[in-house]
């Protein structure tokens, strides 16, 4: 009982960061100061086809996932993970910052960004 | 021959026989001035009610009369004593020994004397008009060559101006064709236009979607939502509502205005898969023109693996 026990418990220990690693390649991180609440759901709702997660964080270290995305006043960069580093790939300008045309605009960025990334 | 005036006053005396009284409701149906004349006797009745004790109305309508009798000219013959129609009663003998009520007080009002009230409303204008054809009855004529006149120049002036000739006096109204709005959405401007037609694609509202986009790009050509219209519009009509060949025109429309915009390449390549979903003969020039315009994006990636 006790070896079946430790057993399950290696098992876990190596498939978690598995797991987790493939939930990265499927996430994208808003980089901002102050990324509202209504921009993060309207981008789950427009990229949940593509079967995407987004989270947002304040500062680029603490940025995980395969695509992050920071956010400035008038333009956002696309970012890609290559290995250690981020690699910008794209760039979006939003004249009026992300109201309801910038992240209109984002949402159509990020859509070809990450279907140019799957296999 | 019995003379009205006698019949009123047996009326208003109380002596009226029946025959009498046939007589005078004849009278009185026939004539509206006589039907008048007995209307302000009676109205005449409550000022003498009014009147003080010892105001006799009588004795003032004597004493007139005999002060006009005294400067008449003496060619002139003198009024008679009593007038074949007097609308005043003579008054009830009262012996002057005969002690005054002193402490009874006069009626004031018409309500007190048990009479309707009067109406003081004023005359409308047509109730005036018809008092001045009244008193002046040689208008009427007049007043209806008028309104003859008029009415002709009117019909005059409707036939001119709706049952011309060969040519019609105003234009001919083109009527344009009308695109559906929706009630809702006429004081919306383009962001929230652009934030209903998204909402509406969230909710899987594809149709009203399509209206919204087109709503705004009709409504707001110039505006930055028009671009993200044209691209909203375009991928629903290419993913959603299964019609290719409207969605390369809504791609082909928004590179035609925006060339040089960021979401260009995006553009594009959706006009690719549009052009092939639909089997145009333009699909494989569409593909190359991604690779040339924009190599190294990744609308040109997407490209290569596709071919």
């Amino acid at each position: 009982m006790i070896r079946a026990a430790l057993s399950a418990a290696l098992v876990l220990s190596f498939a978690t960061p598995i797991a987790a690693s493939a939930q990265d390649s499927a996430e994208i991180t808003l980089v901002g100061q102050s990324i509202r609440p209504s921009v993060v759901r309207y981008l789950r709702a427009q990229l949940e086809e593509l079967g995407v997660a987004i989270r947002t964080t304040r500062h680029a270290r603490d940025a995980r996932g395969a695509l992050v995305v920071r956010v400035a006043r008038r333009s956002a960069s696309i970012a890609s993970r290559e290995g250690s580093e981020l690699v910008e790939v794209r760039s979006v300008s939003l004249p009026h910052g992300l109201d309801t045309a910038g992240r209109a605009r984002l949402a159509h960025a990020l859509r070809t960004v990450v279907r140019a990334r799957r296999p | 021959m019995i003379v009205f005036e006698d019949l009123v006053d047996d009326l208003r005396s109380g002596d009226l026989d029946p025959a009498s009284r046939r007589q005078l409701s004849m009278v009185l149906q026939s004539q509206r001035g006589a039907r008048m004349d007995l209307a302000m006797l009676d109205l005449f009745d409550e000022p003498r009610q009014l009147a003080d004790a010892d105001f006799d109305v009588a004795d003032l309508v004597g004493g007139v009369m005999a002060q006009l009798d005294a400067e008449r000219p003496s060619g002139v013959a003198p009024a008679p004593e009593r007038l074949p129609f007097d609308p005043i009663p003579a008054p009830a003998t009262v012996p002057e020994e005969a002690p005054k009520p002193a402490a009874t007080p006069l009626p004031a009002t018409r309500a007190a004397l048990g009479k309707p009230r009067l109406s003081r409303r004023p005359m409308t204008t047509t109730q005036k008009l018809a008092v001045q054809l009244e008193r002046r009855p040689f208008l009427r004529p007049w007043l209806a060559a008028a309104v003859v006149l008029l009415s002709l120049s009117m019909g005059w002036t409707a036939r001119g101006l709706f049952l011309g000739g060969a040519e019609p006096a105003i234009a001919p109204v083109i009527k344009q064709p009308v695109l559906p709005t929706e009630p809702e959405t006429r004081s919306l401007g383009s962001d929230d236009l652009l934030a209903f037609a998204e909402n509406a694609v969230a909710r899987d509202q594809h149709a009203r979607a399509a209206r919204l986009y087109q709503e705004l790009l009709r409504r707001f050509p110039r505006s930055p939502e028009a671009a993200m219209a044209q691209l909203g519009l375009a991928r629903l009509q290419l993913e959603e509502l299964a019609d290719p060949a409207a969605a390369a025109e809504s791609y082909g429309a928004f590179l035609s205005a925006h060339p040089d915009d960021d979401l260009a390449p995006d553009a594009a390549l959706g006009r690719a898969r549009a052009l092939e979903a639909a089997g145009g003969a333009g699909a494989d020039a569409a593909w190359r023109a991604i690779e040339e315009r924009y190599p190294q994006s990744d609308a040109a990636r997407l490209g290569r693996r596709h071919r």
